[in-house]
């Protein structure tokens, strides 16, 4: 699809050197020299040692820049506020680095993966080091949902907390799996790398796909640069999303590689479908220029097809059992592409769509059938889907003004900098409609779902890897030098402006999205101490919960439970006394966090101040007992039950 | 020869490393890197390698792909089905990876041993 406009010039030190030998008589003996030993060539030592040499020098740097940072002082900005100039230092050298590698020298891949590997373990990998502590709140919660597999080995979908989990488990099935078989324990002895391996894999996938549909060694390796550049969604943490936007991914790349289309319809098929007939001739001439005669060659035969598709319909099979959002993405963007006519097997996408329609209708039926009345809710008002995800920035604090920003201006630029990239390619006479269609695809998302306010982060991260893909034709250098050097330069500055607003996006909110050693320590004497049967009533659900347990206790949420309930701001003692008194629960605790002040500090969402004011109001109350405390986290019950349970 | 057969042979020796370090004599993180690493790459690729001959960056690929989406359908088949036994799924893994590995053997055209 994508052709390679000129050939790269082959470095001089491929040139056959020249033999003495092949002189011959006379000028053989007036050319003859006694033979010394070769003289070393410069110019190729610099070439094949350089990237060494920065890659050793960036690492270094960044290891022992970064190794003192005191995580406990992060500022509004997050993880940013604590790196020294030295690590941004060492950050843009290696992106710069990468750039002039990708553009100058594409034919050094293991140099090339080099960087982009260093890229992402310095950038996914540092936190998890430096934190000690898993990162995201949610990540605890599927740490949670993987111990109940371990502990009772099966799941209940009709639970009442992280129910969704259970009708979609695959994934932390998975993680059960792996744990026991390991030894691991528990999946937070490796959750936390999960962001370090799942960039890694996608990478692979990307690298994957771009070779699908580009011989142009240049173009995949930017594109996957761009890429993780530009992934600052956050959903590489331990999740299903994670494992099966890989999965995704590898089904997208088997597609474009082994079943597109190598020729147009005819102009009389175009007449027998009705919508198409009458722009039948503009049609035709659109998927002409679509087809690309120089395009990789991924000859199949048909056993290898059948095979193909086979590993197709079993990767999928765990996108369905896993998760809600992806197989939608897929299946949508499967047949997008089959409408515009750019794949063959027509029988294949629906298959897809029973398999998907088999898993709503057997495997989560349950949660459907609790969930059914809201989602075609949700379905009706679809206008709001993009506003929900859009939040009103008023209540932030300064510094997350600024980092929301950052997110949007970054999204932006991307967006911007990719429709420049197709319209480059519309201006070579190329249009790449499968392509086009895999960036276009996942905005259906948005008519269906608000996906719990996220929706408009799953388009953009679904469309990521195309849109990268546009980015790297836009500046795609022809090979003649001074204009190389001149897209190197440019692609190297918009690299880096790049990154800076993935910085901010990225880890604009670690300050509440890291948890201190003394947060772990309290969630560890609740979850491990609290009878089952008790009421856990939290300040937010931003703090490591419900990772051990968690079915056995009920949960409720202070910052939720504030808009609806005034009397829980005037009269806290006697509102929450009410709540945890009542005789179902045989226990009731109250918790609250550094990590949950800090994000009603930033977002505010509830008026700031409000958690700061119930934990005073607790502790001077004669009601109230302090059963656990340290300097990040307070824990409270009922004095009389509290005095009634001791010994 | 050489080349038709050195697959066959990383598959069995990890596959039996993974059976060995199963049995919990090593410390954690070396039990975690052999059987994660079976886990991550061999079942997948013991079946890659005989059905295709793609290059090896795809191939390399789908064998990641397959192998994890064997050992979901293992798990999964495991807790829907309520026979929760994880060494069970991981032998079960390694038998298939092995007998993948044998076939690779056994298909292999006896011009090229």
């Amino acid at each position: 699809m994508i052709r390679e406009m000129d050939r790269p010039t082959t470095a001089k030190s491929k040139a056959p050197p020249p033999s003495v030998t092949a002189h011959r008589g006379i000028r053989h003996l007036v050319q003859y020299r006694p033979k010394l030993p070769q003289g070393i060539d410069f110019t190729n030592l610099i070439r094949k040692t350089w990237p060494l040499v920065i890659l050793s020098a960036v690492l270094v740097t960044y290891v022992v820049s970064v190794w003192g940072a005191d995580v406990n002082h992060m500022t509004d900005f997050g993880f940013l506020s604590v790196l020294p100039p030295a690590a941004y230092a060492a950050l843009a050298v290696l992106i710069i680095s990468a750039c002039i590698l990708i553009f100058h020298q594409p034919e050094d891949s293991l140099f090339i993966f080099a960087f982009i590997f260093t890229l992402v373990l310095l950038v996914h990998g540092a936190p998890n080091v430096l934190y000690g502590t898993l990162r995201y709140s949610w990540s605890w919660k599927h740490v949670g949902m993987v111990d109940y597999i371990q502990d009772y080995g099966s799941i209940n979908p009709a639970i009442a907390y992280l129910g969704v989990y259970h009708n979609w488990p695959g994934f932390f099935a998975f993680g059960a799996f792996l744990t026991e078989i390991t030894g691991a324990q528990s999946a937070l002895n490796f959750a936390g790398w999960a962001p370090v391996f799942f960039n890694l894999i996608d990478i692979a996938a990307l690298l994957f796909i771009y070779s699908s549909l580009t011989t142009d060694r240049r173009v995949i390796w930017f594109a996957a640069l761009i890429f993780c550049l530009t992934n600052w969604v956050g959903q590489d943490y331990f999740s299903p999303q994670a494992m099966n936007y890989f999965f995704h991914l590898i089904i997208i790349g088997m597609i474009l590689k082994w079943f597109t289309v190598t020729s147009p319809p005819t102009l009389t098929v175009l007449h027998r479908i009705p919508i198409v007939r009458r722009f039948a001739v503009p049609i035709l001439r659109l998927l002409s220029r679509a087809i690309d005669s120089d395009a990789p060659v991924n000859a199949s035969t048909s056993t290898e097809r059948i095979i193909y598709q086979g590993i197709i319909v079993a990767v999928f099979g765990v996108i369905v059992v896993s998760h809600q959002i992806t197989p939608f993405m897929t299946i949508i963007t499967v047949f997008g592409l089959l409408l515009a006519r750019q794949i063959k097997p027509r029988l294949l996408p629906f298959i897809l769509l029973f398999m998907f329609v088999a898993w709503l209708m057997t495997g989560a039926r349950t949660y459907m059938q609790i969930q059914v009345s809201s989602m075609l809710r949700d379905l009706v008002q679809f206008g709001d889907h993009l506003t929900s995800t859009l939040h009103d920035t008023t209540t932030f604090s300064p510094g997350q003004v600024i980092v929301s920003a950052m997110v949007r201006g970054e999204t932006l630029a991307v967006v911007l900098l990719a429709v420049a990239g197709a319209f480059r390619r519309y201006r070579n006479r190329n249009i790449d409609v499968p392509i086009i269609i895999c960036v276009i695809a996942p905005f259906s998302a948005l008519l269906a779902s608000s996906y719990g306010g996220e929706i408009l982060f799953r388009v953009y991260f679904f469309a990521l890897p195309f849109l990268a893909l546009f980015i790297a034709l836009l500046i795609r250098p022809t090979f003649r030098l001074p204009q190389r050097w001149l897209m190197t330069v440019f692609a190297a500055v918009m690299s880096c402006m790049l990154f800076i607003g993935f910085l901010f996006a990225y880890y604009g909110k670690d300050q509440w999205n890291y948890f201190t050693p003394n947060e772990v320590a309290a969630s560890d004497y609740l979850f491990n101490n609290a009878p089952p049967g008790t009421l856990v009533i939290e300040g937010s659900r931003n703090y490591p919960s419900e990772y051990r347990n968690y079915s056995r206790f009920t949960y409720l949420m202070l910052s939720r439970e504030i808009p609806l309930d005034a009397k829980l701001v005037t009269d806290t003692t006697a509102t929450l006394a009410r709540w945890m008194s009542e005789s179902k629960y045989s226990a009731a605790f109250v918790i609250i966090s550094r990590s949950q002040i800090l994000e009603e500090h930033g977002l505010g969402e509830i008026p700031i101040g409000t958690l700061e004011n119930i934990k005073q109001t607790l502790l001077d109350s004669p009601l109230f007992r302090v059963v656990y405390r340290n300097d990040d986290v307070i824990i409270f019950r009922l004095a009389d039950k509290y005095d009634a349970a001791q010994p | 020869m050489r080349q038709r057969i050195t697959w066959p042979i990383i598959i069995i020796v990890s596959a039996l490393s993974a059976g060995l370090a199963s049995l919990g004599f090593l410390p954690t993180i070396l039990q975690f890197l052999i059987i994660g690493g079976f886990i991550l790459v061999i079942p997948g690729m013991a079946y890659i390698r005989l059905m295709l001959s793609t290059p090896s960056l795809t191939r390399f690929i789908l064998s990641v792909a397959l192998s994890l989406s064997l050992s979901t359908f293992v798990s999964m088949f495991m807790v829907l089905t309520h026979t929760w036994y994880p060494l069970g799924g991981l032998y079960f893994l390694i038998a298939i990876s092995i007998a993948g590995a044998a076939l690779q053997i056994i298909l292999a055209p006896r011009n090229q041993w």
